[in-house]
């Protein structure tokens, strides 16, 4: 009886509250160096075993009207801010279980702030998703080739070695520290795709590991935290033992 | 009908941004919703004293972000801006200067008030620290780029911006030394 209880419990907390994995004390090694850099020590760390969805994100709008669409500061997202929606708190019944999209970095912030959580930092996101492991190469290679593609719902595919689901191939992600991502020397001179292309041309990237990784810090470089986009949502991490 | 229904939707809508309250909307406020002064962030000037971002508004204000302990770029961004602030005619209650520190951890009135004596800095400029947040945040919501380094150093973009009364960056100058003409004959179109 207690055991049925137990996973009664388990099972209900996982459903309500969403689930986390853990992410052990890690060294990241920074694939591109700034001079002064170095590696960075991260974890552990507890992170959402798949993105926010749509019916998750709806919870915080209702319980925070000001984040509605027609209530959101400009300030905070641009006018693409949950644009998808039928209105600030309808959804389409087939949009429930998919990753949540056009949020912008300081609502998607907010968001992980009333759970008690914060943003992944870039370490941080890097590591979780074990986006190194030459296994991942072909599908993250693939998906970036193809923008655009439809949305699914959360957590359809098996996890990577720390049960992390979705870090490839289903949507871009937030960062807490994107905007640490300068990949000129002055990353506001000229438009995201000028600094984009002259990046991809002086790196003459020729491992196609490193290139995924570099699709991925371009884009983080070209965006601003207003932005609201089709294919950019997020999830979320605490510090593994820091009770808030 | 439709009509009436829609009218209702209006009005109720109206009605119900009037009664709004929550913590990050201010309805009643003035201020256009892109305005930075909308952040409700609170900061420490040099002088050991504490503003809200929102007491900033009524008079335009050069912006920028940087770190005092910094040794190679900042020097000349604040060069730069004592001139951009020379001519586009900066003085209290016309146009105010505000610097604000990328350096939540290691930046403090005393740090503040050290740099704005070696830099002889006009003594009505404002010079800001505030937590990781809050710097966070304001330097999102101007566009403003930071690398804090291991040793605690920044990388940082190196921008001036012009924000008007209302809190909205009208102009901006990117880059240390370019040319400052085109910038102060927008600011002084937009005073």
């Amino acid at each position: 009886m207690k055991l049925i209880a137990l996973i009664f419990f388990l099972t209900y907390t996982s459903i309500v509250l969403g689930k986390e994995v853990e992410v052990p004390k890690t060294i990241y090694v920074p694939v591109f160096k700034d001079p002064g850099d170095v590696d960075i020590e991260i974890g552990p760390i507890l992170i959402d075993e798949t993105p926010v969805t749509n019916k998750e994100f709806l919870k915080f709008v209702k319980k925070n009207p000001q984040f509605a669409r027609s209530k959101i500061l400009r300030l905070y997202a641009d006018n693409n801010y949950l644009s998808h929606w039928i209105s600030d708190t309808l959804l389409k019944k087939n949009e429930q279980e998919l990753p949540v999209t056009y949020v912008s970095w300081f609502i998607a912030r907010k968001y992980c702030a009333a759970q008690g959580k914060r943003l992944p930092t870039i370490a941080e996101w890097e590591v979780a998703s074990d986006a190194q492991n030459p296994t991942f190469n072909d599908k993250i290679l693939n998906w970036y080739a193809k923008p655009g593609s439809d949305l699914r719902k959360v957590g359809a595919e098996p996890g990577n070695k720390f049960g992390v689901k979705d870090a490839h191939g289903l949507i871009w992600e937030w960062v807490d520290n994107f905007s640490e991502t300068i990949m000129s020397g002055d990353s506001r001179g000229g438009s995201s795709t000028d600094s984009l292309f002259c990046g991809g041309a002086s790196l003459k990237a020729k491992d196609p590991r490193l290139y995924a990784t570099f699709m991925r810090f371009a884009f983080r470089s070209s965006l601003n935290a207003k932005y609201s986009l089709p294919n950019l949502g997020f999830r979320c991490v605490k510090d593994k033992g820091v009770v808030k | 009908m439709n009509l009436i229904l829609i009218l209702t939707v209006i009005f109720s809508q109206a009605f119900s941004a009037h009664h709004e309250h929550g913590g990050e909307t201010k309805a009643a406020s003035p201020l256009p919703g892109s305005s930075i002064f909308q952040l409700k962030s609170e900061w420490t000037n040099q002088k050991g004293g504490k503003i809200k971002l929102t007491d900033l508004q009524g008079s335009p204000h050069l912006v920028v972000m940087l770190y005092t302990r910094c040794e190679t770029a900042c020097p000349l961004i604040v060069a730069d801006l004592k001139k951009v602030a020379e001519d586009a005619g900066a003085a209290p209650g016309k146009i105010e200067v505000s610097i604000f520190s990328l350096d939540s951890f290691r930046e403090s009135a005393e740090s503040l008030s050290a740099f704005a004596a070696k830099r002889k800095l006009p003594p009505f400029w404002g010079l800001f620290t505030s937590d990781a947040n809050s710097v966070a945040e304001l330097a999102a919501s101007l566009g403003v780029r930071y690398k804090r380094l291991p040793n605690g150093d920044f990388i940082h973009s190196n921008v001036i911006y012009f924000l008007n009364k209302n809190g909205e960056i009208v102009t901006q100058k990117e880059g240390i030394g370019s040319p400052r003409v085109e910038f102060i004959k927008n600011i002084k179109k937009n005073i």
